[in-house]
Parts: structure tokens; C-alpha cells; sequence
């Protein structure tokens, strides 16, 4: 009898902090809690996910060809570098001089970008992974991950070591592209889990969506400061336009990255915009 | 007490290694194994409820605070408890290990399904009618094939402590012990 009881106590207790959390949650007392377990987990995640690294890249490697060795982490990195390179000169080229000509802004070095490696998964209808760069190498909120191949999401949390990037798939993710071939300008959505095809961006374009063909390619429109998608990041390519009388256009777009098997990535620092020099 | 908290510390690691190695493996499917709920049901079922609902809400706290976890948090906690505590009190009325899996694949069914209706009721805008439907059949399969595995485990440790501790115990004979242990059913079968 005793034990029912006490078997009882404990469940209550358990059940109230629980209810108490979820309450935290909706009055938006929650950030500290979860930037500590953040802290916490994200360290043990980071710690852990080194000691596996090997079991991983297995999976990995037998479940296509591309590998996780040193050789290929550091090509990809190399890749990383140079694609960022390329973005922000064509970003340079086709909208710095305007850009400086209408806001007068002293010209900014380009952007510094860190690597990193994905570390954790989202569970569930999470759509989200962790990556083993934090504040501590200088990640805030909303700045663009990419990988060699292109858009990866953006940087949602950040703790010391660790921070957490919402993928361009995921249902709550938008990002502004531009078509490059016609210059159009639109946004793109991801589909979430729940779609037919789970692995496809859907691109929205106001008016004109007789303009939008098939194996038109996608890239990241600029945002103020760079914040949440620098500019002239590759999306991806429009591959089904759907037929619509309405206002905005449709298409489906089939992202560039991979985002099945993600493991090199980079953050783009931006500047502080108080200090211009900060970044670079 | 201390084999609930030491319970409890194992559902920590089972988050871990979930998010780190179990949600990247390419299973097909678009889903993966639960191992963190699998645990707690497979617990709960083998050390009854006051360990079940201590694994579950710690297992479950550790899913909502580890990085890149984004819904609510206390969300887990509290649906891993009550499938804690739940499967803590079926033990007291099953015997063997075939009504064990039973309940385990029942209440690791119902687990993955309380997940999924939670997050539909709080709006989580990543959990859809349409994406439940997509994952919860491939979670259930996944589950159910793991749920066997560990069950036989946790019998079989179990067993062995229960055993360990009837030889060390001072007085009171092996049998008796199961009986009327502290949480009771707790280890050993039939």
C-alpha cells in the first residue's frame, strides 16, 4: 500500500513539472532553459558524436558514394571556401556597386565563413540538425548555412559549442530566391515531412508565372545584413511548374544539397552592423 | 531507488545516441527507431512504474532540451512518463516474455501515436496530418522490430541482479524477494 502511494506521489510531481514546463513554454520563460540544456546536452552531443564519427561515416558511405575521410572532408571544406568565394564576388559584382551607390556604404571584406561538421539529427518531425560550431566561434542566430552544394537552412539556437540550423525543408523555413535567369524574385518553402515528395522546395513567385521554366536555377535573394540567407547561395532547380490563374506562381524545386546526408557544412559570419569590420 | 535513477541515467544515453547516431541512419522510410521510448517501455514492463516514469521523464526531458530539438519543451517529458508509468502498471499483471511484448508493442504504438496527436494539438507547424501519416507507419514497424531485442535484454539483466542480489541479501529467500520487493514484480520472470 505504502508503495502505491508513494508510486502516486512521484507521478504527480513528475506530471506537474512537466505541465509546468510545457506552461514556461507558452509564456516564453522557456529560452534560458533551453540555452542550459543546450549547454549541457550540446557538449555531450559534440563529445559523443567525435567517439562515433566512424560508425557514422560508415552508414554513410555504404548508403552512397560519398565518403567521410580525411581526403574528402578537406576537398569539401576547400569546396566550402570557394563556392563562398564565388557568391560574394558575383553578389559583388551585381549589386555591390548599386548597393553602395544608393546606401553609400563603405565596401565590407568579404564574408568569413566557418566550418563545421553535423553532429545531431532532429528526432521525429524535427527537421533540424546540430552542428559542432557555437558562439564561441562567433555563430549568432539566423546566419546562412550552405554546404558544397548549396543552401543548407539557417541558424535558428546558439550555445557555446554548438548551434542548431533549421533546414530548408522544413515546413517553417522560407527563404527569398531570385531565378537567375530572369531575375524574377520569389521565396521558396520547404515542404516538411508530410508532402508527397518530402525532399522538394516549393517556389512561389508573385504574378508573371508564365515566365518560370523548368531548369530555371535558384539562388538566395540578399537580406538586410545578411540575416537570415546572404545573397547568391545555389537553392536549386525549378523542375514542375503547376499550373495556377492565381496571383502567385508555383513551382517545384529540387534542392541542390543532399540534405539526407549532411555532414560538412559553414556558417557565414556576418558582420555586426555597428562595427563593419568585426567579421572579417 | 538507486536501480531507478540508475535507469534513468540509461535513458540519457539512449538520447544521445539517438541523436547522434540513430536519427542519421539512411533507413528507409523517412523514419527511425524510437530508442529512447522503446527503453521506457521495455523498463517499465520489467522494473515497474516508479522506474518506468522516472526513465521516461528523464529520457523524454533529454529529448526536449538536447540540440536541435525545437517543440515544446516538457512535451516528451510528460507523454514518456505517463508510458512509463503506464507499462510499470501492466507488469504487476503480466507474467512471461510473450505477454511482455505484447504490451511493449501496444504501448510503444501508443507512445509514437501520443507524440504525434501532442504535437497536432499543440500546432507544431511541423506536424501535420499528412506527415504523420508519412512517418508513423515506418516508427511503428522500426519499433516494433527493436522492441523484442531490448526487452530480451532487460530480462536478462534483470534476472542476472535479481540473482546477484538473492545471493548477497541477507535474509529473506530469492522468491520471496520478488514478491514483495520494493517496486514489486520488479525483475525476474514467471
Amino acid at each position: 500500500m505504502h508503495d502505491t502511494r508513494r508510486t502516486r506521489v512521484v507521478l504527480a510531481t513528475l506530471l506537474a513539472l512537466a505541465l509546468a514546463l510545457i506552461t514556461a513554454n507558452y509564456l516564453g520563460g522557456s529560452a534560458s532553459l533551453r540555452s542550459i540544456g543546450g549547454a549541457v546536452f550540446g557538449m555531450a552531443e559534440r563529445g559523443l558524436s567525435s567517439a562515433v564519427r566512424p560508425i557514422a561515416g560508415f552508414a554513410e558511405r555504404s548508403a552512397g558514394p560519398a565518403g567521410s575521410s580525411p581526403r574528402v572532408q578537406a576537398l569539401e571544406r576547400e569546396l566550402i571556401r570557394l563556392r563562398a568565394q564565388l557568391s560574394s564576388e558575383q553578389l559583388s559584382r551585381r549589386e555591390h556597386a548599386q548597393l553602395a551607390r544608393l546606401l553609400r556604404l563603405p565596401r565590407r571584406g568579404a564574408y568569413r565563413i566557418v566550418a563545421a561538421n553535423v553532429i545531431g539529427v532532429g528526432q521525429g518531425y524535427d527537421q533540424a540538425v546540430t552542428i559542432n560550431a557555437g558562439s564561441s566561434d562567433g555563430v549568432r542566430p539566423q546566419e546562412t548555412v550552405f554546404n558544397a552544394s548549396g543552401l543548407v537552412g539557417t541558424v535558428t539556437s546558439v550555445s557555446p559549442w554548438t548551434c542548431t540550423v533549421r533546414l530548408a525543408t522544413a515546413a517553417t523555413a522560407v527563404a527569398g530566391v531570385r531565378l537567375t535567369g530572369i531575375g524574377q524574385m520569389g521565396w521558396v518553402t520547404g515542404a516538411g515531412t508530410g508532402s508527397s515528395r518530402p525532399d522538394l522546395l516549393r517556389l512561389h513567385v508573385l504574378g508573371a508565372s508564365t515566365a518560370v521554366v523548368p531548369g530555371e536555377r535558384l539562388v538566395t535573394s540578399a537580406s538586410v545584413g545578411g540575416r537570415p540567407y546572404v545573397a547568391g547561395v545555389p537553392v536549386g532547380v525549378v523542375t514542375r511548374v503547376e499550373a495556377s490563374g492565381g496571383l502567385i506562381g508555383h513551382a517545384l524545386v529540387r534542392p541542390y544539397v543532399d540534405f539526407a546526408a549532411l555532414d560538412v557544412v559553414a556558417v557565414v559570419i556576418t558582420p555586426e552592423r555597428s562595427s563593419p569590420g568585426a567579421g572579417g | 531507488m538507486r536501480r531507478a535513477i540508475g535507469c534513468a541515467a540509461l535513458a540519457l544515453v539512449a538520447v544521445m545516441l539517438q541523436i547522434v547516431l540513430v536519427d542519421r541512419l539512411p533507413l528507409p522510410g523517412g523514419s527511425r527507431p524510437d530508442i529512447t521510448l522503446v527503453l521506457v517501455v521495455v523498463l517499465g514492463l520489467t522494473q515497474g512504474p516508479v522506474t518506468g516514469m522516472l526513465t521516461g521523464f528523464s529520457g523524454g526531458l533529454a529529448l526536449d532540451l538536447t540540440p536541435p530539438a525545437s517543440h515544446l519543451i516538457g512535451e516528451f517529458a510528460l507523454i514518456f512518463c505517463v508510458v512509463g508509468y503506464g507499462c510499470g502498471v501492466l507488469s504487476g499483471w503480466l507474467d512471461g516474455f510473450a505477454p511482455r511484448l505484447v504490451a511493449a508493442l501496444i504501448a510503444a504504438g501508443t507512445g509514437e501515436a501520443a507524440v504525434a496527436a501532442t504535437g497536432m494539438i499543440v500546432s507544431d507547424p511541423g506536424v501535420t496530418l499528412a506527415a504523420v501519416r508519412h512517418m508513423l507507419p515506418a516508427a511503428l514497424l522500426y519499433d516494433g522490430l527493436l522492441c523484442p531485442v531490448v526487452l530480451f535484454f532487460a530480462v536478462l539483466a534483470s534476472g542476472r541482479l535479481a540473482v546477484r542480489r538473492a545471493a548477497a541479501g541477507p535474509v529473506q529467500p530469492a522468491h520471496l524477494r520478488f514478491r514483495t520487493g520494493r517496486t514489486a514484480r520488479t525483475g525476474g520472470l514467471r
